[in-house]
């Protein structure tokens, strides 16, 4: 745990060096906020902005704050090992007295710490400004959110995976940003799509997820209410961390052998 | 304080694969400043990574400050100190005083102690000036002096050195090497493995040399018992005067002169190479110019004496 927050202190201080980076980041968020607001708006000027039991506004800030974490969670570890190999730190990192799991997923820390934040954010002002969470469920949403974050995190690791093997040609990535985007329902219901491509929708956990968390702020539905996907959630994460902490040993393990993680 | 017994490592998938290192085994003294040498691609850098545990072997066994390197890795990570060859391996933003921190923590330091071990690292590679500049304004030469210094953070017993003066000037580099030999090696006791390629980094500052070729050890001694196990062979340039002809006849026709080579010719004086078969007879060519009424003007040794010639020697390659 100390070197978990020697960690994230680091690379706080590392991403503070970038200022303008740090800043916009925030603001990207608010940004983003507005989007929704005014497509809002725009539903709402033809008459129509309900949806599942909410307003649209509402059904895309929770939306785009899922997907937000979920981009982070695939891409963080990843995207943090490269920089530390580019940048040459790894290595001296790897021959310090730290595991070397911890050496490689650690430097992600701040990152989905960060991201928390910007969800955070993201719903605090997306509330300011009309989003309606007066019927949320918050003990639902916690459990929900606790589940969703591990399941997501699993993508993560074995995605950081893909990147110490491979260094490039990272299929979780490609899964987030091509599938899961469009198929999990972020920004439109998934029941939209024609029955046969809802197929794609429920091998997904994070369309579980994103119903689950739904229900909870917006109908304030329990998690009885919402076992289904709880169930779901709960099994896709049982498979997937031990996959992905199999996936992260193998790596480590390839790591030892070929000893290429300075080239990249 | 390094034991490697019958070390090997193989890299790639069976049938392409690629022996870097051959059953190597050796011993680091405590408190030695010991030289890995070899031509690139000798498997100096991986036994360095080995024993750094930022790769396994294949097989055999190392030890390092008592600890084996695949079963307690963290004991060895925290005995050694690492100086990677790529003197950028900085966070550039931050200053050194704060990528320090960030590796004495990393390292287990105690919070207490760490940023008065700063000071004494960077006070010791003459970088105290600099220690609240940013890394990414450093010259190559003084982060190549933060590399060590890193490598310094937690005191360790055991310093890992790849190439550490690569990128320096001279009079850097001298002052690096004599910080390492004086103060590390002399007076902290450390045990030093100190890589490089080049011979002159080795000369007169090694306490043992191992000369690996192709990921085997070749030899291992001192710079001077290496030196002794060479054929006495010798090479002469040696510039006459007076009956030249006389004296080259006398060469060619003595049993201890190898060969003899005309190199140039003047008005008065002439240059010739005479290969010695056994260089104690140098004296006695020397006296035996006079008795044919010659003179030698000036002499000097023109084959390689330095380890150059001892890596030729014992990896069966052609000195240059």
């Amino acid at each position: 745990m100390g070197k978990l927050l020697i960690l994230t202190s680091h690379y706080l201080r590392l991403a503070w060096s970038y200022k303008l980076n740090f800043i916009t980041r925030y603001l990207g968020t608010v940004v983003s906020v507005l989007l929704f607001f005014f497509l809002d708006r725009l539903l709402r000027a033809n008459g129509n902005s309900q949806i599942e039991g909410g307003t649209y506004f509402t059904f895309l800030i929770i939306g785009g704050a899922f997907a937000r974490y979920l981009e982070l969670a695939s891409h963080a570890f990843s995207a943090n090992l490269r920089d530390e190999m580019l940048r040459g730190t790894i290595e001296p990192l790897l021959a310090t007295a730290t595991p070397v799991t911890l050496s490689l997923l650690g430097p992600s820390s701040w990152a989905l710490i960060e991201g928390t934040l910007l969800v955070l954010l993201q719903l605090g002002v997306g509330w300011a400004v009309g989003a309606d969470f007066s019927q949320a469920n918050w003990v639902t949403t916690l459990v929900v959110l606790l589940i969703s974050l591990i399941c997501l995190l699993s993508y993560g690791i074995a995605s950081a995976a893909f990147v110490v093997v491979y260094k490039r040609g990272d299929p979780m990535n490609w899964l987030i940003n091509s599938v899961a985007y469009v198929f999990s329902g972020v920004f439109f219901p998934i029941e939209l799509f024609p029955p046969w491509l809802r197929v794609i929708s429920q091998v997904l956990p994070f369309t579980y997820a994103l119903r689950a968390l739904r229900g909870a702020l917006m109908r304030g539905e329990s998690l009885v209410e919402r076992w289904l996907d709880v169930v779901v959630l709960l099994g896709f994460t049982a498979v997937l961390l031990p996959l992905s902490l199999w996936a992260m040993r193998f790596a480590v393990r390839h790591l030892k052998q070929t000893g290429d993680l300075t080239h990249y | 304080m390094i034991a490697l017994n019958n070390l090997g490592k193989t890299y790639g998938t069976p049938g392409r694969q690629v022996e870097a290192v051959r059953d190597v085994s050796l011993e680091v003294l405590p408190g030695e400043l010991f030289g890995l040498f070899g031509p690139n691609g000798a498997g100096k850098s991986t036994i360095v990574r080995i024993l750094a545990t930022l790769l396994a072997p294949s097989r055999g066994t190392a030890v390092v400050n008592g600890y084996d390197v695949v079963r307690q890795e963290m004991q060895v990570r925290a005995s050694i100190g690492l100086v990677t060859a790529d003197e950028r391996s900085f966070y550039g933003r931050l200053t050194a005083s704060q990528n320090l921190q960030f590796y004495a923590a990393m390292q287990n330091m105690p919070r207490s102690a760490i940023a008065h071990r700063i000071q004494t690292v960077l006070n010791l590679f003459g970088l105290a000036n600099k220690a609240h500049a940013p890394v990414q304004s450093f010259s190559t030469g003084q982060m190549q002096r933060l590399n060590i210094a890193r490598a310094l953070i937690h005191d360790p017993a055991v310093l890992l050195l790849d190439e550490p003066t690569k990128s320096m000037d001279v009079q850097t580099s001298d002052f690096v090497k004599e910080l390492i030999k004086t103060e590390l090696v002399g007076r902290q006791q450390k045990t030093v493995v100190f890589i490089s390629h080049e011979l002159y980094e080795m000369d007169n500052f090694c306490d043992r040399v191992v000369i690996l070729t192709n990921g085997q050890v070749q030899i291992v001694g001192t710079p001077a018992e290496l030196g002794a196990l060479l054929p006495r062979r010798a090479v002469y340039r040696v510039v006459v005067a007076g009956d030249v002809a006389a004296v080259a006849a006398q060469w060619q026709a003595s049993p201890s002169i190898e060969a003899v080579q005309q190199v140039s010719a003047g008005v008065a004086t002439t240059a010739f190479d005479l290969t010695l078969t056994d260089e104690a007879d140098w004296l006695a060519v020397m006296q035996g110019v006079a008795a044919v009424n010659g003179r030698i003007e000036t002499y000097r040794r023109v084959d390689d004496e330095s380890l150059r010639r001892i890596v030729a020697h014992f990896s069966h390659a052609p000195a240059n």
